[in-house]
């Protein structure tokens, strides 16, 4: 395979399968007693996953919690400033295409892999039309161990673990469809024609840090 | 038609006949009658690459052989990463240049290197023998089948060389002449830091490679790295390229000439200073004299009050004028060195947003390596126990038996054991060298930065003491009123004067003298002065001549370029990127591309659509030619590691098609060199080396 592939295939298993662990909720059923949480719908990894590969869009969803000042907007500020210092818009954006539903990338061949390493169960719902309504990932037991046996030796993986803390704190109580509709609402999001690259928005990021901090970042 | 140099030489001349002479303004835009090169030199050949053999012995003993025939249209050379495939095409490289980039591992067991081409039908071939110290060349007009061949060829070579520098130019010499390229110059400051010296620099046949050479470092450039629009502009060959080319580096020789010449004049100027002091002595002298003389001569007129006056006013009217000269000199000065200045910072500028590009790719490289390690050993020594496709739990006795086989568990395909082993330590060299490299960039960035914040600081101090200068103008006395003020006085004295006086012959004598020595003292300051206008002219009729040759150029041209951009368009749009809608071509050989009504430059096209566009680029080079037989470029491209520019899984599909849609129409058009790890790009060339996984090249 590519290099670059082979990489990029690595870093997909690895996020999806954070996500699921990070943002899913106990799951206990006396006749599956191996699967141990819950998480469910797809839109929800995809919108989650956007968050995670492109560090300007997430700086400007914090933005907006700042602007509603709902939120403790100094952490806020230092978050932010964090992220540019590092140059995460740059250094660790993933480009994401759009399709009709917002950011999306083909994950079945990710959550098969997951599958068949007993990380994760899998299963969806149809309805009448055998249209696929719902899709239920469950982690297991399994999962959990690996996760907590390997993940403290790898340091290079830790940005993942407190990324996805800090996406869970911000944004952890929302629904697939509830992130789809905040991230509509950015116009370079909203405005990218089907099958294109979401344009990055750091400069926009940066100008409204400005505005709302009187700093530059 | 031909361009008329009279006719252009008058043209010029009228705008400045009242300063210069035609003789003067001939000999200004004279370029030894190459007015019309671009035109005498447009013709359009083709480069094919027949064969490369090379031979060698690495140090465990194994002998290599390499011999590989390619073809006209798509050749392609599928191996894994590290494999052989960018040393095989900077193997090429070298033979077709002298610029030996070949990695250092290779270059210890390479001894002889044999590479058949053609220029349009007629055959050539190059032999370099690297088993001494200094490289041993030969350069044949004819066919040469092997490299034994060489050894007992009774044909003399066309030239020889003895080394690389001189293999280099000899080279140089033959393409240029081949495809008719010379070479475009430009100029730079000594990189001395005392030195205003300013020195040429040319294009050279290897900066011109760079257009036919497309090396995966350079993916978000449009082409040629830092000289790109010096290589487009020969690549297309327009008439007057090169007048415009050479007269502007006459024009840069001229305004640094006026630089210097600025600092002479400062120190002649305190030579000249106490000739003036003597000379103003003198003056003071007569005057004193002379008015000595008429007092005694007017005792009955009163006019000694007025010419107190007079002297009063007419010292503080020269201590005015000298400051406001004083101030006006200096101020040029500045205003050149602002100038200069902000150029320099803009250079610096753009240098740093390079340097600081090429740093992040290089960091985020090292980051996904890094990643990638640790994400294997996360993954790894988890058995697969379902299928993934139709769920069936893969039982432990088949795990076993194919494990011996050495099986992939689900698709059976052999698997290498110490597939893992190599991989890790590979990553981990690759990341060491990237390393290095990130070390060396942010080195270079730190200077630049440093090297920016001194200039701005210089730039500010310009500006801030330009606004000093003129707040000390503002506050020079109204020298209008005094000389009113002085000729109003002599008025009154010449008044008096009239009075019946005797004609006094030593008087006579005194203004005589006066008059010289007033005389002296002017010319003493108006040469430099004249000197620095005639300069100044030069550079302005050469400013004018340069533009009035680009308007030319442009009313000559603009089909051309409009018909490239129309190509450009419909081949980018013919590759899949539909979002792009037009592409612009302005004077100054800037290219822009219109997508969702932004015009944007290469660099900032999504990295998953630049190698399109830049094949698009290349494409419509050639079909320019071929319509219209103008431009000069090889129909040669090497492109290595085109997938991984391009990062993306549908990409590749694309990518595919691109290739066999160039095979279908271009094939016995022009040549492509592809080297790739991309197992998927199988079957899209006729011409196809395929090495099995994890085995070399050569």
């Amino acid at each position: 395979m590519e290099e670059n592939q082979l990489i990029k295939t690595y870093k997909d298993r690895l996020r999806i399968f954070l996500i699921l662990y990070y943002f899913s909720e106990n799951y206990h059923e006396p006749k599956t007693p191996n699967l141990k949480k819950l998480f469910t719908s797809e839109v929800r990894i995809q919108k989650l996953d956007f968050l995670l590969r492109n560090p300007d869009y997430l700086a400007f969803e914090l933005l907006n919690l700042a602007r509603g000042n709902t939120h403790n907007n100094q952490e806020i500020k230092e978050i932010i400033k964090e992220i540019f210092l590092k140059q995460e818009p740059v250094l660790r954006r993933i480009e994401m295409e759009k399709f009709f539903f917002g950011a999306y990338e083909d994950i079945d061949d990710v959550i098969a892999f997951l599958k068949s390493i007993e990380l994760i169960e899998f299963s969806s719902t149809k309805n009448l039309e055998l249209k696929i309504t719902e899709k239920k990932y469950f982690i297991t037991e399994k999962a959990i161990t690996t996760l907590e046996n390997k993940l403290p030796k790898l340091p290079a993986l830790n940005w993942y673990v407190e990324r996805l803390n800090l996406i869970k704190k911000y944004f952890g109580h929302k629904t697939g469809s509830q992130l789809k509709a905040m991230q509509y609402k950015i116009e370079e999001y909203e405005t990218a024609s089907w099958g294109d690259y979401i344009n990055d928005i750091k400069a926009k990021v940066e100008k409204d840090f400005f505005e709302l901090y009187g700093e530059k970042l | 038609m031909s361009f008329d140099f009279e006719n252009f030489t008058q043209e010029v001349y009228e705008q400045f006949n009242e300063s210069l002479s035609l003789e003067k303004v001939r000999d200004l835009l004279n370029l030894d009658d190459e007015y019309n090169l671009d035109i005498q030199k447009a013709n359009a050949k083709r480069l094919v690459l027949r064969e490369v053999n090379f031979i060698g012995t690495k140090s465990n003993g194994d002998s290599i052989d390499f011999s590989c025939e390619i073809f006209s249209g798509i050749n392609m050379w599928i191996a894994d990463n590290f494999k052989g495939k960018s040393s095989l095409f900077k193997i090429i490289q070298f033979a077709l240049t002298g610029n030996n980039k070949i990695k250092k591992d290779i270059k210890k067991w390479l001894k002889e290197i044999l590479l058949n081409f053609d220029v349009d039908s007629k055959s050539y071939a190059v032999y370099l023998n690297l088993e001494k110290s200094a490289l041993s060349a030969k350069f044949y007009e004819t066919k040469v089948s092997s490299i034994e061949e060489v050894k007992q060829s009774a044909d003399a070579p066309l030239f020889e060389a003895k080394n690389v520098d001189e293999y280099t130019k000899q080279i140089q010499q033959f393409f240029f002449d081949q495809f008719s390229y010379y070479s475009m110059q430009w100029t730079q400051k000594s990189s001395k830091k005392d030195s205003d010296e300013l020195l040429e620099a040319n294009a050279s046949w290897t900066t011109y490679f760079k257009s036919i050479y497309l090396e995966s470092k350079d993916s978000d450039k449009l082409a040629f790295g830092d000289q790109g629009k010096k290589v487009f502009q020969m690549l297309l060959g327009l008439e007057l390229t090169y007048p415009i080319n050479r007269l502007k580096v006459k024009k840069d020789k001229l305004e640094n000439q006026t630089a210097k010449q600025r600092t002479t004049t400062e120190i002649s100027e305190n030579g000249k200073n106490s000739e003036k002091n003597n000379l103003e002595k003198e003056l003071r002298e007569i005057e004193t004299r002379l008015k000595n003389l008429d007092s005694q001569n007017n005792e009955k007129l009163n006019v000694s009050n007025l010419f107190a006056e007079h002297k009063q006013i007419s010292d503080k009217l020269s201590i005015e004028i000298s400051k406001a000269t004083s101030i006006g000199t200096r101020r040029q000065k500045n205003d050149k060195k602002t100038a200069e200045l902000k150029s320099k910072k803009d250079s610096i500028q753009n240098e740093l947003t390079r340097i600081s590009r090429e740093f992040n790719s290089i960091e985020r490289r090292i980051a996904d390596y890094k990643e990638y390690l640790e994400i294997g050993s996360f993954f790894s020594n988890l058995d697969i126990k379902h299928c993934p496709s139709c769920n069936h739990s893969v039982s432990e006795n088949k795990n076993k038996i194919l494990s011996a086989d050495k099986k992939c568990f689900l698709c059976h395909d052999s698997v290498k054991e110490d597939n893992n082993q190599i991989n890790q330590e590979s990553y981990l060299a690759k990341t060491e060298e990237l390393k290095l490299e990130s070390e060396r960039l942010k080195k270079r960035k730190q200077e630049l930065i440093i090297s920016l914040e001194i200039t701005q600081k210089e730039y500010d101090e310009a500006v801030s003491y330009s606004e000093v200068l003129e707040k000390e103008l503002q506050e020079v006395g109204e020298t209008a009123q005094l000389n009113q003020k002085l000729i109003e006085i002599e008025n009154k004295i010449n008044k008096e004067k009239e009075n019946p006086q005797l004609p006094n012959a030593e008087r006579e004598k005194f203004i005589e003298e006066r008059a010289i020595l007033s005389y002296r003292l002017k010319q003493l300051i108006t040469p430099i002065v004249k000197q620095n206008n005639t300069l100044a002219i030069e550079i302005e009729l050469l400013d004018f001549a340069i533009n009035r040759l680009s308007e030319y150029r442009y009313q000559l041209s603009e089909n051309t370029l409009k018909r490239l951009s129309e190509l450009m368009i419909s081949e980018i749009q013919e590759f899949g990127l539909k979002s792009f809608t037009r592409v612009e071509i302005t004077d100054n050989f800037d290219i822009k591309y219109e997508q969702d009504g932004d015009l944007i430059e290469f660099s900032e096209i999504a990295e998953g659509e630049q190698l399109r566009a830049k094949l698009a680029f290349y494409l419509s080079l050639i079909q320019l030619e071929i319509e219209q037989n103008i431009g000069r470029h090889t129909k040669l491209l090497i492109i290595d590691s085109p997938a991984k520019e391009e990062g993306d899984a549908t990409y590749l599909e694309g990518l595919s098609d691109v290739l066999k849609n160039i095979e279908k129409r271009f094939s016995d058009k022009l040549q492509i060199l592809i080297g790739t790890a991309e197992r998927n790009l199988a079957g899209v060339a006729v011409n196809q080396h395929t090495v099995p996984k994890e085995e070399y090249l050569f």
